[in-house]
């Protein structure tokens, strides 16, 4: 999977004529090993500590591309920072966010996906994408 | 709103203190942090002025300091002039304590612009005011809370009554820098730590120089780079350009988030709601007041209201009575007598001749304007205190937006009948130069200033009410006209109209009438002299045959076009020098009776129309420019002259008589 989204990656940054650089990969390398929804920060903060060189400005932009290539999916959050997400073509969830940890849990459900696709249909709509982010609080900062 | 006295605080300990007063904008307008200075005692007394920035001297029992009025404000980062004075004054002025005070049934929002001074690192006492109207709409403050969580001082006041004011002058003394822990990423963090170790540690406010340097305007944060010595340092750009990267949202919005974030919580563990009783009358009265429909029922009654007090009570009873028999029979006879003992001529015609310093100094300032002032002061004061203004901008913002502007351009307007150079300098409120030139014309055009609105007034009263409606009808309608024509003219958008609505109230007599005494006497001290001077002028500019020369030149289009008295150039071109020598001599060629009624209607619309007084074409130059100034009087004069022409041959070629 990890070499799937590697693969992907490498042939968009040919297609673009982007150089094959270190810093891209270990940046690559980083952010598809954690699984979790990174922000700019937080990846930086990850790869700082082994990789000092490789700067702040670096990794957003890296970030970006990831998102361009499909490799990456930007979720824009209520505290001003966008979190990076490993994409798998033709894989959905959406987000339950909490606002005092930012712990943020992925689910699917068939019910709400169905009702959506019912609600588009009566309106006479035809759905490109769409997304659902629930703000509350997780279960631990709701004790 | 009036300036106060010189105050005399005793500040124990405090040598050489500076303490700056930072209001917010609408508890400024309840102004007044003051208290009676009584010899012997120890009282405190701030008061808002008239001219932000303006400094106080205190002096007592030897210890000096010097308080500094800061323009009411919520924020400090954007380029508006009220944020752009306020941060100048707290970084350049480096004052030892800042006095904040705070709106109390908003306290949430002003907790956070404590967040945002707290960086200044200076001792802050926060003064919470208007808690009685805080208390009507069940908000409850744990003061002793509150004044644990942020680690200084906080004072509860009701300005408007004294109450808080000799615990407020205590507190300075016990100021402390306010605690506000804001919780930011960590890499943020780091990168503001690092720009403030780029500063000088002799630079105190280094935090909030760093967040103004954070901000999302270019000239705020260049304002910043300079003030904390950063300027041409490249890694500035950079960290910059880095905290930017990580957020979707603007820094400053991220910042002030930050702050409302520990405001909130501060709020929380400080305040408790008690709830209030099912919606009084009053405001029910202040919802109907905004209705697109009752709202203008209830703006005509209140206009009916100032027509009958001001407009026929004051203007018609009172100044006759003044005229006649105070100024005429009880002081201006024995006067008559006294003066005609002086064997010397010309003093005999300074005095008491056709421009003697009793007859155009005294008498129409005392006379004529000053019973109008007060009547009109009055009933504004109450419209005032109610809270009616805001909701009248509010139904208002409608027909401002069609002019190009927006309901707080009611503020100036309603300023302009008191004095249009203030109200000039009122137009900085509004936020865009399309509003503030549209607002400096309909000024300059369609609003008299008391002075030319008492002798309106004194002649509508002579005259029927058919011809109030000409006149007021003729000027409302262009002022619309040329609102529409200048907004289509001149580019750029209207600004958003966001306003702070206060409760609406029984007005307070007492508060009423302190505004009205304030007002009317600052008017006295103001305008007395100036009223004077205008009769000096006038004495030897007739003298020396200047009047006559400007009469001869002039009466074809006064006497040709407009079909009025020759003298009527006089009161013109006097009333642009003072607006106060025009009207004394308006108010000559009245009672001389040598105008008809129809004459009477084209002098008053010609005298609203023409262009107010140097004083404020001074202002409009300082303000926007010479060549918008030249313009705008260009263009009232040729508006007036026209318009007086063309009401005066409609007026005789229908034959309509008032």
């Amino acid at each position: 999977m990890i070499l799937n989204k590697k693969t992907t990656f490498q042939n968009y940054a040919a297609s673009k004529s982007l150089r094959s650089t270190k810093q891209r990969d270990i940046i690559l390398d980083v952010f598809l090993s954690s699984h979790q929804h990174l922000s700019v920060e937080e990846l930086y903060l990850k790869i700082k500590s082994a990789h000092p060189g490789i700067g702040l400005a670096t990794v957003y932009r890296t970030l970006k591309l990831f998102a361009e290539a499909g490799v990456a999916r930007e979720i824009l959050l209520h505290d001003g920072q966008t979190r990076y997400e490993q994409m798998s073509s033709g894989e959905h969830h959406d987000h339950m966010v909490c606002t005092a940890c930012s712990t943020i849990i992925e689910f699917e459900d068939e019910t709400i996906e169905k009702l959506q696709k019912e609600i588009a249909v009566r309106h006479g709509f035809s759905i490109k994408s769409h997304k659902l982010e629930v703000y509350g609080l997780c279960s631990n900062c709701s004790k | 709103m009036s300036s106060q006295g010189t105050a005399t605080p005793t500040l124990k300990g405090l040598k050489n203190e500076k303490n700056t007063y930072c209001g917010d904008a609408r508890s400024r307008q309840e102004h007044n942090i003051q208290a009676s200075c009584k010899k012997g005692e120890h009282h405190f007394k701030l008061s808002w002025d008239k001219n932000p920035g303006s400094k106080r001297g205190f002096n007592v029992d030897g210890q000096e300091a010097e308080l500094i009025d800061i323009p009411g404000t919520y924020g400090l980062t954007h380029q508006y002039e009220n944020e752009i004075v306020a941060r100048m004054i707290l970084i350049d002025e480096k004052p030892d304590v800042i006095i904040q005070v705070a709106d109390t049934k908003n306290l949430k929002r002003m907790l956070a612009f404590t967040g945002q001074l707290a960086e200044f690192r200076i001792p802050l006492v926060l003064a919470l005011n208007m808690v009685d109207e805080a208390d009507q709409m069940g908000v409850k403050v744990k003061r002793h809370v509150l004044e644990g969580m942020l680690g200084t001082v906080v004072v509860e006041t009701v300005a408007t009554d004294s109450v808080g004011i000799e615990a407020l002058h205590t507190a300075v003394s016990r100021a402390k820098v306010p605690l506000f822990p804001v919780r930011l990423t960590p890499v943020l963090t780091e990168i503001i730590s690092s720009l403030e170790k780029m500063m000088s540690e002799e630079i105190k406010s280094r935090h909030a120089l760093t967040s103004l340097y954070l901000a999302d305007s270019d000239e705020t944060s260049e304002w910043a780079t300079e003030k904390g010595c950063m300027k041409g340092d490249k890694a500035v750009a950079i960290y910059r350009a880095d905290a930017r990267l990580l957020f979707h949202k603007p820094l400053d919005r991220v910042l002030s988030e930050a702050r409302e974030n520990t405001a909130g919580k501060i709020f929380q563990e400080s305040t408790y709601m008690i709830p209030i009783r099912s919606t009084p009358l009053m405001e029910k009265i202040g919802d109907y007041a905004r209705g697109p429909v009752s709202g203008i029922v209830i703006l005509f009654m209140v206009m009916i209201a100032l027509y009958y007090i001001v407009g026929q009570f004051a203007a018609g009873f009172v100044v006759d009575f003044m005229m006649k028999n105070v100024f005429g029979e009880m002081i201006g006879t024995p006067l008559n007598a006294v003066v005609g003992l002086i064997p010397y001529p010309f003093i005999r015609e300074m005095i008491m001749g056709k421009y003697g310093l009793y007859t155009m100094g005294l008498v129409p300032s005392l006379g004529l304007v000053l019973p109008i002032l007060i009547a009109f002061y009055f009933t504004f004061g109450f419209i005032e205190d109610s809270g009616y203004i805001s909701r009248l901008s509010i139904l208002l913002d409608r027909m401002f937006k069609k002019l190009g502007m927006n309901g707080k351009a009611l503020l100036p307007i309603m300023l302009g009948f008191s004095c249009v150079s203030m109200a000039t300098i009122a137009t900085r409120v509004l936020e865009t130069r399309k509003e503030r030139l549209i607002a400096i014309f309909l000024l300059s055009l369609g609003i008299p200033c008391s002075a030319k609105l008492s002798i309106i007034l004194v002649i509508l009263a002579k005259v029927s009410f058919g011809a109030f409606l000409t006149v007021f009808g003729v000027i409302f309608s262009l002022m619309i006209v040329s609102g529409v024509i200048l907004s289509k003219m001149l580019p750029a958008e209207t600004s958003q109209f966001i306003m702070d609505v206060p409760p609406i109230r029984i007005p307070s007599l007492r508060n009423v009438l302190k505004q009205t005494y304030h007002r009317s006497t600052s008017f006295v001290k103001e305008a007395l002299p100036l009223f004077f001077a205008g009769a000096i002028s006038l004495f030897i500019l007739d003298k020396i045959g200047f009047l006559a020369l400007v009469e001869r030149a002039m009466s074809p289009v006064i006497q040709g076009f407009l079909g009025l008295p020759e003298r009527f150039a006089e009161s013109l071109i006097m009333g642009f020098i003072r607006g106060e020598a025009g009207v004394a001599i308006l108010q000559q060629l009245v009672d001389a009776g040598t105008m008809n009624s129809r004459q009477l209607v084209v002098a008053m619309i010609v005298t609203i129309l023409f262009i107010p007084c140097v004083t404020n074409f001074l202002l409009v130059i300082k303000e926007h420019g010479s060549k918008a100034a030249f313009a705008i009087i260009a263009s009232v004069t040729a508006c007036a002259i026209l318009t007086g022409g063309a009401m005066n041959q409609i007026l005789n070629y229908f034959n309509i008589v008032y």
